[in-house]
């Protein structure tokens, strides 16, 4: 189970998400990690990851800021939603702009792992 | 108006005519009088002087013939004398008093005349002049007698008498009498038609000066009197019209007066009734003196039922504006109360009240005004306001405690989930033994921040150095802005930097202060340290942290202390909120003013220790 062609982008301003991200994902798909919207934009740019995990409260350009521009692009990426507040139009809103699941933290590692090996298969 | 004003002046004018008239009537009568008197005179003397000369002429020419008794010629000379004028008769008594020739009386020759006249004529030894009634229509005659003496010898010889008529000089006398009066008739006539010109001259100006006058008491002040006499009349007319002037200039300063008290009346009343403010002035027994509308909406009473009542009956003893305005008179000072509730029929009210001493000019004490205003709605949309904010300030503090507290959270988490599958691999375990316990410190620096913000306060202040605390910071922050470009400029007061306190929040919160300073200036910059006391009236210590970095915009000033309020990306946003709870437990504040782009200033103010 060698998936290291499929690229995925954990975009959180937390450096302990972005660790357990590492530690949960890092030894099968080849992992980038950004810690603000822009720093994700360009890298969805110019690595094309095919799924993206992204937090919405950022500061500067946040999560669904993110998303609407992938959407405005028509980008071909999945986008899974990390958050630690759970707003029912937040979530509505971020499905209809295309996002394919709405995780919350604490983060279950099952789910995680679930959606990665069903979007990347 | 010109009835009114007539008859005063033609009584004037009248009287005038009537005196004047009389003075010369009496005048004239007594100038008639007299020359009457005096003409009459003259006029006798005249006729009897030429009775007496024509006597003595006949007696010198008739003296021989009487000598010689030569009745011939005294007849003849008799009858030549009576043909002259005047003359009656002429007679010629002998030595004998017998009749020695009577002109036209031949027969009365011889005879001695027996009447009275005739006796003492006869007898007279001097020139004798007796006025009688002459014949049948009994005429007035002088009878003239002039005794005849032989020179040298006192013997008389005889007498001549002459009989003058006056009747002649009774005409001329009449003629004279009527002379004078026609005279004195036309000088009445002339005196009293003079009398009228001059009266009317006189009292015309003064009925003039009498309408005037009288136009004048009744109002009509726009007239000037049109005299030009140049006498006493002119003068009068001239001091009234400046009396006029004078009065009318006075009536319309009192007019203009009026005008401005009526229209400054009516501006107050303007004012008043306009006013969305309630306004209530009371007098120095604290009577109502006014209300306005405003003030009659909002205290339910109306002008008539408070006027001049006292203001404890009409508000209550109870009710906060009487409880201002009594001690607003009472002390003599401004009373402001942002906020004060006065019940009403229905819901209470809250009003924003004012009260201050009324003055007179001479800045005595006459009464005592209370301005106020209805903030009922205001009050409410605060309280709206209030909420909104809160509910705000919670939804940052509750998304900013997810955030804090879910990451770390998650992270444990993920990593204890993957224990049991990793725990041989030594790279996890290196990352489990750096992320969890760092996570965990995460979550507990939290939760202590936290209790740190909502804790009473119970440790024991004890006396520390400030400017000894201060430093300690500095130190310990000096690699870092060294490293920066930040230069630190100490101005600390060394003699007033003793105060209560404790020793390890205070030293949490100057840390807060210098961390924010330092990350508000990435590319160098300066912090300015400075102490002193706030003012001369007010001992307590002050303490400015100057940097010159970016500084913050009015929104961020807003939050700046609210808890998990941050702009930063790795910012929590506890760092102010618990800066300014633990100055607030030392019963000081913090402020911060800031231009964006230049730097910000935090002041903060601590009470110093007594002694
Ligand atoms: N000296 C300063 N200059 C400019 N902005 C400042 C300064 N101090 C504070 N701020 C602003 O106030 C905000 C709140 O500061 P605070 O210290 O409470 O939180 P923080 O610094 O963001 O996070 P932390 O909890 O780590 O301190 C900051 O994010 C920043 O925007
Ligand atoms: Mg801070």
């Amino acid at each position: 189970m060698n998936n290291f062609t499929k690229r995925i982008l954990i975009v959180d301003d937390d450096k302990g998400i972005l660790d357990s991200f590492e530690v949960l994902l890092g030894d099968r798909y080849d992992l980038v990690m950004a810690d603000n919207g822009y720093e994700a934009l360009r890298i969805i740019e110019t690595e094309q990851p095919h799924l993206v995990f992204l937090d919405i409260k950022m500061p500067g350009l946040d999560g669904m800021d993110v998303l609407k521009k992938l959407h405005e692009e028509q980008k071909n990426v999945e986008v899974v939603i990390i958050t630690a507040t759970h707003r029912e139009e937040t979530e509505r809103e971020a499905k209809s702009l295309g996002a394919i699941d709405f995780l919350m933290k604490p983060l279950n590692i099952v789910d995680v792992e679930r959606i990665a090996s069903q979007v990347l298969s | 108006m010109d009835s009114k004003k007539e008859p005063k002046s033609i009584r004037l004018q009248t009287r005038l005519i009537l005196y004047s008239t009389l003075v010369i009537l009496l005048l004239m009568a007594l100038v008639i009088i007299i020359v009457e008197k005096r003409q009459s005179e003259t006029i006798q003397e005249e006729a009897q002087k030429r009775g007496v000369t024509m006597a003595r002429h006949l007696a010198a020419v008739s003296t021989n013939a009487l000598l010689t008794y030569n009745y011939v010629i005294l007849e003849q000379n008799a009858e030549r004398v009576v043909l002259e004028e005047e003359v009656l008769y002429v007679i010629i008594h002998d030595k004998e008093d017998k009749v020695a020739a009577y002109s036209q009386h031949d027969e009365k020759q011889g005879m001695i005349l027996t009447d009275e006249v005739s006796q003492k004529a006869a007898r007279a030894r001097a020139p004798l002049i007796q006025p009688i009634l002459y014949g049948e229509k009994e005429v007035r005659v002088l009878d003239i007698s002039i005794p005849v003496y032989i020179k040298e010898s006192q013997e008389k010889w005889g007498t001549i008498r002459i009989g003058l008529s006056l009747e002649g000089m009774s005409s001329q006398i009449l003629k004279t009498r009527l002379n004078l009066l026609l005279l004195g008739g036309f000088a009445i006539v002339l005196g009293i038609l003079g009398s009228v010109f001059f009266a009317r001259r006189i009292t015309q100006p003064i009925s003039k000066l009498v309408g005037t006058t009288i136009a004048a008491a009744e109002g009509d002040l726009e007239q000037a009197i049109d005299i030009h006499t140049g006498d006493e009349i002119g003068e009068l007319g001239k001091n009234f019209n400046h009396m006029i002037e004078q009065i009318r200039l006075h009536r319309n300063e009192l007019e203009d007066r009026l005008r401005q008290i009526t229209s400054l009346k009516a501006y107050n009343d303007n004012i008043l009734a306009s006013m969305t403010n309630g306004l209530i002035t009371a007098d120095s027994e604290l009577k109502v003196v006014t209300l306005n509308e405003r003030a009659e909406q909002i205290l339910e009473k109306t002008k008539e039922e408070v006027a001049n009542r006292s203001l404890d009956q009409v508000l209550g003893d109870r009710h906060p504006l009487y409880g201002m305005m009594a001690e607003t008179f009472a002390q003599d000072r401004v009373i402001f109360q942002p906020e004060i509730e006065v019940k009403r029929s229905e819901e209470p009210m809250w009003l924003t009240a004012s009260a201050s001493v009324l003055t007179d000019g001479e800045g005595k004490k006459i009464g005592v005004l209370a301005v106020f205003q209805d903030i009922t709605g205001i009050k409410a949309l605060e309280e709206k306001l209030r909420q909104a904010d809160r509910l705000a300030a919670m939804g940052t503090v509750s998304a900013g405690l997810a955030h804090e507290i879910k990451n770390p959270l998650s992270a444990i988490k993920t990593f204890v989930a993957l224990l049991p599958r990793k725990f041989q691999n030594p790279s996890f375990m290196e990352k489990f033994n750096i992320t969890v316990p760092r996570e965990i410190d995460r979550i507990n620096q939290l939760v202590e921040d936290l209790l740190e913000l909502t804790r009473i306060r119970e440790h024991l202040f004890v006396a520390l150095d400030v400017n000894h605390l201060i430093l300690q910071v500095i130190d310990l922050y000096s690699e870092e802005m060294k490293k920066k470009q930040i230069h630190f400029e100490n101005h600390l007061d060394g003699t007033i930097s003793q105060i209560q306190g404790n020793a390890e929040t205070l030293y949490r919160a100057f840390s807060n202060l210098v961390i924010n300073a330092i990350q508000a200036m990435p590319n160098g910059g300066t912090l300015r340290i400075s102490t002193g006391l706030i003012s001369s009236e007010n001992p307590d210590l002050r303490i400015a942290f100057s940097d010159t970095g970016m500084g913050m915009d009015a929104e961020t000033t807003k939050n700046i202390f609210n808890p998990f309020f941050t702009t930063k990306d790795k910012g929590v946003g506890l760092g102010m909120a618990l800066t300014h709870k633990i100055i607030e437990d030392h019963k000081g504040t913090i402020e911060v003013v800031s231009v964006e782009g230049k730097g910000a200033t935090f002041v903060l103010s601590l009470p110093v220790a007594k002694k």
